[in-house]
């Protein structure tokens, strides 16, 4: 078997990244560090992406619907033996918490690099994973421990315990699936029977509970680190309350604003869920804080998360490395190792329209120019072009900037999104430049309800300045950024809707084109 | 030799084309944009489509894509359609009067709610494309009359794709 990795001293030499655009990317890039073989695996809609360019060794996995290729455990498993990798990571989303995954990988002699399958298989059921940790005392969401019964009067009883308003969830769930919010007893019938066919589509499972709902609140959550010998490391926390429709926006570390009793609660409840729940690898343990600074129990997430880069920009360390160690079997450095500095703040740019309803955008990205500079850290799925499949989620790149404050960070942001630039499929960098500036998210007046409200504000288009037009004319005039033979005589307007997104295919590089 | 100058009317996005007379001596850009007088320098054109302006103390960086007479143009993490017109119709405004429903993203169509023949009220549903976990449902723009539905449920379709069309 492969022998030692030289830089890392790791028993693996090689790695497969069972995952996908910028997550996938930013694995490869740790794997290479440490010096270690990085093998990706490939959807034919991915044939030419960056993670499959930047890897080692990719292989083929299938035709690309996610249920074909990347979440087809057979053959990531396959594409494993083939290329003798010893290890699996599995980034987030696709397979990265399902216990058969985990399971599969073990059987096949790979180490898994996250939680055991059977600490998998063990935190499925998150109203079972509520009752643990309650019993662990970690403070929780009011709301039954058990299923709700099906049926008016079982319905009756649950909202009984919560009142009014309260949440319906999926026991199978997450991703705000079988989710609704109920304000009126009226509303009641009617949510849990949407929520329940909901929940059984998405997860095979319909069985729902129900909660309080705590609101306004903002969203924390606790990195944890934990190994073999039991240690668990709390890795600070991050803020996450900028969100739509259970998407996150905006993520910082550390959550700002919180007094010190808070920050203690989460941290030892943190520590005690992942200790109930037997948890190992790199984990995250979400929470509500309400009004009052009272924390409660959320779920726990058993990867790495979207948001981790911030973490790592505070910390100054490297999640990646620490999930490989751990599943290598090395124990966690002591408590106090490392330290917080300064704050961080991660944008995530989608392929999106936010002028209309957040609509996905797919198709080819003629030009993409990501910010750099001191503090700024970009994680893309894609360099200088590309295509983005509409198979996938429209994550392209997450801008993360860090700083000495919260503002100094805010301000590093800001300019960073303002020189990023994707030409081809529509982007929501706009948008999340006015959420940066609004005067309510400056302040740290946070709530998961945030955006409601100003959406149409956040969203209208922006305004063509004169300073675009000349820009534009000084592209004609220097022959900057033109496609050759093509003329320049004008074109009607007349006839179906204008929309460059449809006739992109007529786009090429433009460092193809001048000569 | 004369200095390169560019004229005529330019429309970024939905709003109204501006009236462009500029011409470039050296690297001073000037003249006028709807009769008001500009001036900038140029700073940087590079062959991979960045331009850096200088416009009275402010600087300007934009990264352009150009098809034709056509540019996607890129300024402070906002992205504009910009085209040469040298006409404005009336039925640009938002392509209402278009014979036909087009899909408006990549994706597989889940319901058609027409049929060939139906008459459909303005605002009604036509059909339902789902991409990224997401349902888009197409209304209709005026009042029509379905005159072919071109994709089935369950079919794929590319952004732009006609998927019911109208009579005229």
């Amino acid at each position: 078997m492969g022998g030692l990795s030289a830089v890392a001293g790791l028993p693996f030499r090689t790695v497969l990244v069972a995952n996908r655009g910028e997550i996938a990317v930013r694995v490869i890039r740790t794997l290479r560090r440490l010096g270690l073989r990085s093998v990706a695996v490939w959807s034919d809609a991915d044939r030419g992406a960056r993670h499959v360019l930047e890897a080692d060794v990719a292989v083929r996995i299938g035709p690309p619907p996610p249920r074909d290729s990347y979440l087809c455990v057979a053959a990531v498993v396959e594409a494993a033996r083939r290329t003798g990798a010893q290890a699996v990571h599995p980034g987030y989303g696709f397979l990265s918490e399902r216990h058969d995954f985990a399971k599969a990988c073990e059987d096949a002699g790979l180490v898994f690099v996250g939680p055991p399958a059977s600490v998998l298989e063990g935190s499925n059921d998150k109203l079972a994973v509520k009752a643990k940790v309650a019993a662990a005392g970690v403070p929780v969401i009011p709301g039954p421990l058990g299923a709700v019964g099906e049926g008016e009067p079982a319905l009756r009883a649950a909202a009984a315990q919560t009142g009014y308003p309260l949440l319906l969830k999926a026991i199978g769930g997450g991703g705000g699936r079988g989710m609704r919010v109920v304000a009126r007893p009226d509303d009641l019938v009617g949510a849990a029977e949407s929520a329940r066919r909901e929940a059984g589509g998405a997860f095979g499972d319909a069985r729902l509970y129900a909660e309080a709902l705590v609101r306004p609140a903002r969203h924390v959550e606790v990195q944890i680190l934990a190994d073999a010998t039991g240690a668990v490391r709390v890795v600070g926390d991050r803020d996450c309350s900028v969100q739509r429709r259970h998407q996150k926006v905006l993520e910082e570390a550390p959550a700002p604003d919180l007094s010190e009793a808070t920050r203690r609660t989460l941290h030892r409840a943190a520590v005690d869920a992942a200790r109930a729940l037997g948890y190992r690898n790199a984990g995250t343990v979400e929470f509500l804080v309400d009004a009052a600074g009272r924390p409660s129990f959320l779920e726990v997430n058993r990867r790495l998360q979207v948001e981790h880069p911030v973490t790592e920009a505070v910390f100054g360390l490297d999640l990646v490395e620490w999930q490989l160690r751990v599943a290598a079997g090395e124990a966690l450095p002591p408590e106090g190792t490392w330290v917080a500095r300064g704050h961080a703040v991660e944008a995530r740019v989608c392929a999106e329209d936010p002028s209309r309803g957040f609509l996905p955008a797919s198709g080819p990205i003629a030009r993409l120019v990501t910010p750099e500079g001191p503090g700024v850290r970009v994680d893309a799925g894609w360099k200088d072009a590309g295509e983005v499949p509409s198979e996938y989620d429209s994550l392209l790149m997450k801008v993360v900037a860090h700083g000495e404050t919260r503002e100094a960070a805010l301000a590093r942001l800001d300019r960073a999104l303002a020189d990023t630039a994707v030409l081809g499929v529509p982007t929501n960098v706009a948008f999340l430049r006015r959420v940066v500036a609004d005067p309510d998210f400056r302040g740290v007046r946070l709530s998961t309800d945030f955006l409601d409200g100003r959406l149409d504000a956040l969203t209208a288009p922006p305004e063509a300045t004169a300073d675009v037009l000349l820009a534009v004319a000084a592209a004609d005039l220097l022959g900057v950024g033109r496609r050759s033979g093509a003329g320049a005589g004008p074109v009607a307007t007349g006839g179906p809707a204008y929309d460059p997104w449809r006739t992109l295919a007529g786009f090429r590089l433009a460092d193809e084109e001048v000569p | 030799m004369t200095a390169p100058t560019f004229h005529g009317l330019l429309k970024a996005d939905a709003s109204a084309p501006r009236k462009m007379d500029l011409r470039l001596d050296g690297d001073v850009l000037h003249g006028g944009i709807d009769g008001a007088h500009v001036e900038a320098t140029v700073a940087r054109g590079t062959a991979d489509g960045e331009v850096v302006l200088r416009v009275g103390d402010r600087r300007v960086r934009a990264h352009v894509v150009r098809d034709g007479a056509r540019w996607l143009v890129a300024v402070e993490g906002a992205v504009f359609q910009v085209a040469r017109v040298d006409h404005v119709d009336a039925a640009d405004a938002g392509g209402s009067s278009d014979p036909f429903a087009a899909s408006p993203m990549t994706g597989v169509v889940t319901k058609v709610h027409v049929r060939p023949g139906d008459a459909v009220g303005k605002g009604a549903p036509l059909f339902a494309v789902e991409a990224m976990k997401m349902e888009y449902v197409v209304k209709a723009e005026r009042d029509v009359a379905v005159v072919e539905v071109k994709k089935a449920a369950g079919a794929r379709v590319a952004v732009g794709e006609v998927v019911v069309t109208f009579a005229e």
